[in-house]
């Protein structure tokens, strides 16, 4: 039996480290898994979402889960019922948390969908629809990267958070695949030389793919809306890091089992372009 | 003029690439008659670099841009759908126009697939 401890996991760069740490124990050849929490007063939703790919992992190995949780807060507690990560006994008013999802393969309209519905419809206000189509759009490129490169045992997991007061949307994704730069060295390999900063740069260089071309522009799409829209896109994946948004940087990380995307919107200031074509010109 | 709803054929969530496949190929059946085609994306709520690129990309292989100009219409669309139009067809122009560019593209995927 593995045993997990889950303390407090906020959503700082060393904190997706301690995540990245505990994911890597819970793939370890194991028929029962026992997640303990130990001192956890609160969870972000990075590590609810890495929870849930805990539990995937299991079941895809048929191993037990079982969950120790006598010194773990009630404000956790509430955020694993509300989440769907663990089963209540009582129907939980929905609050700022969004719901968990997991999608195997895919799934074009139930991932559209949860998007819209309970990611953006958890807002307490209707969104601009150019907006809403904007954000749902640029985040699908995400789960569509997922499916053709990752190669992920699970497929992915969702989950997010609103943040009423900073006005802010958070969206997680976390896959267990082999991450963007194995994925970037082992498909082009005059690139093995890439350290992990160097491919995430590839990786969200428009017009570059390691999959048949021309290919290569959804991460881009991505990163454009991001820093046209005040927003901020984390990615960790395997020893690399990334943050893109209104300022850069690229860099290395302790190591994550996969990759884990976080994209946080403002929903409040206006939606920006930064230009506004009239036309395509073919 | 013949008007494909891609609503109306693919839903409103156009993600996947095969779906783009699909819809090449109905734009191929058209045009190759010297039809023109008008591609309606009314409705349409999302819509992924993926699925264009599998729809459109394969286009500037087969046609030169003065023909598909002539013959590929779009109507219905948002301006963030023009912006990632836009960015499939200039990437796609770039790559079957610029041997330098398709080289290096193509020699990457013959190492990718001795790779596979």
């Amino acid at each position: 039996m593995s045993q997990i401890v889950i303390p407090t996991i906020n959503s700082e760069y060393r904190d997706i480290a301690l995540l990245g740490e505990i994911l890597k124990t819970a793939r370890r050849d194991s028929r029962e898994i026992e997640i303990i929490f130990r001192g956890c007063r609160f969870l972000r939703s990075q590590a609810i979402v890495g929870l849930k790919a805990i539990q995937l992992l299991a079941e895809r190995r048929r191993a037990l889960v079982t969950y120790d949780t006598v010194d773990c807060s009630t404000v956790v507690l509430r955020h694993l019922e509300r989440s769907g990560v663990r089963e209540s006994p009582l129907e939980q008013p929905a609050g700022t948390t969004i719901p968990v999802r997991h999608f195997r393969n895919l799934e074009s309209a139930p991932m559209a969908i949860y998007l819209r519905d309970e990611w953006l419809g958890r807002l307490p206000f209707p969104l601009d629809p150019e907006y809403q189509r904007s954000i749902t759009s640029a985040v699908c490129e995400i789960f569509d990267n997922v499916f053709q490169h990752s190669q992920s045992p699970i497929g992915l997991v969702v989950g997010g958070q609103l943040f009423p007061n900073m006005k802010q949307l958070q969206l997680t994704v976390i896959d267990l695949g082999i991450g963007i730069p194995n994925s970037i060295r082992r498909r082009l390999p005059q690139y093995g030389w890439f350290k992990a900063d160097d491919a995430l740069k590839f990786a969200f260089k428009p017009g570059y793919s390691s999959r048949d071309a021309p290919r290569g522009l959804g991460l881009a799409r991505l990163r454009n809306f991001v820093g046209q829209n005040n927003g901020s896109l984390r990615v960790f994946s395997d020893v690399g890091y990334a943050h893109l948004g209104s300022s850069e940087y690229f860099g290395s990380f302790p190591g994550f089992p996969g990759t884990l995307v976080d994209v946080t919107i403002p929903v409040a200031s206006p939606f920006r372009r930064l230009r506004t074509p009239m036309e395509v010109i073919l | 003029v013949k008007v494909i709803s891609i609503s109306d054929t693919f839903g409103p969530f156009c993600i996947a690439s095969d779906d783009g496949g699909k819809l090449y190929g109905l734009i191929v059946d058209a045009i190759k008659d010297d039809q023109t085609v008008e591609l309606d994306f009314t409705n349409i709520e999302v819509l992924v670099a993926s699925f264009l690129n599998g729809a459109l990309a394969p286009l500037y292989r087969d046609y030169d841009s003065i023909y598909l100009t002539e013959h590929l219409k779009f109507a219905g669309l948002t301006p963030s759908f023009i912006e990632v139009i836009q960015a499939v067809v200039d990437n796609a122009k770039r790559y079957y126009r610029d041997d330098a560019y398709r080289k290096a593209q193509d020699e990457a995927l013959r190492l990718m697939s001795e790779g596979d």
